[in-house]
């Protein structure tokens, strides 16, 4: 979807979220007011300027932006409950866009959330209708498999892969807002409690509780507040394709050809973009990305991370926020936390995480991605994508 | 059977002895789907016929998972299979990764549950010596999608 052409130029007035971390003490309405409320007075709007809520949650229960919109006297407007698994707060962002986008709303809020720690550890459940699901399949597994896989065909080494999760922790250590702030080594990682072979529990993304909001306004909209305003340049969804026979799991299909029509949407590519949030919710994920997301041809996606192209400092840091392998990865809350970590960073208002310190020139583009769902036939459910400037 | 997905009486036919898992086949352009679709993922044709599915192919990619729903067994075993009739198989392993490599020879074996009456269970072995043919096995048509449903 090309924003600005043929609709309203949209940007991101506010931006609000909460450490992730488990809360035992709030509910899940209660935890997505306090990121939209952030958000809104960051704004500087009058609560009766946000003519609409859009939230994204998998496991919140219904009508939980009816619920936030309670504890923020937010109350009588359009509110939309989205699921779309990991994509689900993305793909609200998505749907705010396209309305303000459209001239149905002025300003939009937008709220990820979700509670994982009710759920008490290990694997996220993924319902037992499904035929893989049912016989043994969860997350961890999938990607682990696409881990052996990528290993054996191109050599990575499991020293290689653990580092991903050592510059992910490097990163987390700068970040308030990440539910893991410790550094690790590559010894402790592949020491660490085995999960799925080859991945370990250092590995893979924690459980845990967050939330993180937005307020999406057109770009000519009055009345917002003081801070630049970053703008939506693109904003692409789409669903994986149905495949039951053979295919690469070592390239993500859904994610190449949303980035393709993401970047063909906007005419910015990856030699453009600053800084990437990208769906790490296990180490060998964020190798797969840098290919998927066309930063590293197929196979060498290692050297961009062993080069430092992708850390703090690097000229496309991946995950300066630590990533879903420490920021946490409540599922309805990752896209949205994504999305106010890139347009922070444009901001410049990242503190000791800031990228772009050292360099002749300000950041000016930022990229989110966000994958949803393992189900039988696809690579991914869904994938969304936006891309975001200053 | 906890963590293993279990397949009805009509899901799987005797041949030659020996359970067979039952496939849906296409009648207008031949994929096959397992579970059976409401529409050819391919062609979009309702119509399927139940297929024996020849129980060989080779192994893909494998993994042995530690942590698992409460009242799983763990450590298991599990892979996806490139079957030799052209789709993609995600099942159990019953055999020691220290054997498992991506083109690994895999047959495809279906054995009955303990104690659950005429309902199974399936899992990759290591190939044996003689290919399995499931020629000749009874074919029936499977009921699709109504004439005239848009999709």
């Amino acid at each position: 979807m090309r924003l600005g052409l043929h609709a309203r130029a949209v940007g991101i007035s506010g931006t609000g979220m909460v450490r992730f971390a488990r809360r035992l003490d709030l509910t899940v309405p209660q935890l997505g007011a306090q990121a939209a409320d952030e958000a809104v007075r960051e704004s500087g709007l009058d609560r009766s300027q946000i003519t609409s809520i859009y939230c994204g949650t998998v496991f919140g229960g219904p009508l939980t932006a009816q619920k936030i919109g309670r504890e923020l006297g937010l109350t009588g407007v359009e509110a939309l409950n989205v699921e779309n698994a990991c994509s689900s707060s993305a793909t609200a962002f998505r749907l705010a866009c396209l309305a303000v986008a459209a001239g149905v709303h002025e300003h939009a809020l937008v709220v990820g959330v979700e509670k994982l720690s009710h759920l008490g550890s290990g694997p996220l459940p993924l319902g037992d209708e499904d035929i893989e699901v049912s016989n043994g399949l969860n997350m961890p597994a999938l990607y682990a498999m696409r881990a052996g896989r990528y290993m054996n065909e191109y050599g990575l080494r499991p020293e290689e892969l653990a580092l991903v999760a050592v510059k992910a922790r490097r990163h987390g250590l700068l970040n308030p807002y990440a539910q893991v702030r410790a550094e690790t080594t590559v010894e402790a990682v592949l020491a660490s409690k085995p999960i799925a072979s080859p991945l370990t529990v250092l590995q893979c993304c924690p459980m845990g509780d967050g939330a993180a909001a937005l307020v999406v306004s057109a770009s000519d909209a009055k009345g917002t507040g003081g801070m630049t305003t970053v703008k939506v340049h693109a904003s692409h969804l789409t669903s994986g394709k149905f495949m039951a026979d053979s295919r690469d799991m070592t390239s993500p299909e859904v994610t190449v050809r949303c980035a393709q029509e993401t970047y063909e949407s906007c005419g910015i590519g990856p030699e453009d973009i600053d800084v990437v949030e990208c769906h790490d919710a296990f180490t060998i994920a964020e190798i797969l990305y840098y290919e998927a997301l066309g930063f590293a041809p197929q196979g060498q996606g290692i050297d961009l991370l062993k080069a430092g192209t992708t850390s703090l400092g690097g000229r496309v840091p991946f995950n300066p926020s630590g990533g879903l392998l420490c920021r946490g990865h409540p599922p309805g809350a990752s896209g949205a936390a994504q999305l106010v970590e890139v347009a922070r960073q444009l901001q410049g208002r990242c503190g000791a995480r800031q990228i772009g310190r050292d360099r002749a020139r300000p950041a000016r583009f930022g990229l989110t991605h966000v994958t949803g769902g393992g189900i039988y036939g696809f690579d991914h459910a869904a994938c969304c994508i936006h891309v975001l400037g200053v | 059977m906890l963590g293993h997905k279990v397949l009805d009486t009509h899901a799987v036919v005797i041949h030659r002895g020996v359970p067979r898992m039952l496939a849906a086949a296409c009648t207008a352009c031949a994929l096959l789907c397992v579970p059976r679709l409401l529409r050819c993922s391919r062609c979009g044709s309702g119509r399927f016929t139940a297929s024996p599915l020849d129980p060989v192919g080779v192994l893909y990619a494998f993994s042995e998972v530690a942590v698992a729903p409460k009242g799983w067994t763990v450590p298991y075993r599990v892979g996806y299979v490139d079957m030799r009739a052209g789709i993609r198989l995600f099942a159990r392993l019953a055999f020691d990764l220290n054997v498992a490599r991506p083109g690994l020879p895999v047959e495809l074996q279906v054995k009955p549950c303990q104690g659950q009456a005429g309902r199974y269970y399936y899992q990759f072995i290591e190939a044996q010596a003689s290919d399995s043919d499931p020629a000749g096995a009874q074919r029936v048509d499977m009921p699709g999608a109504p004439e005239g449903v848009s999709t």
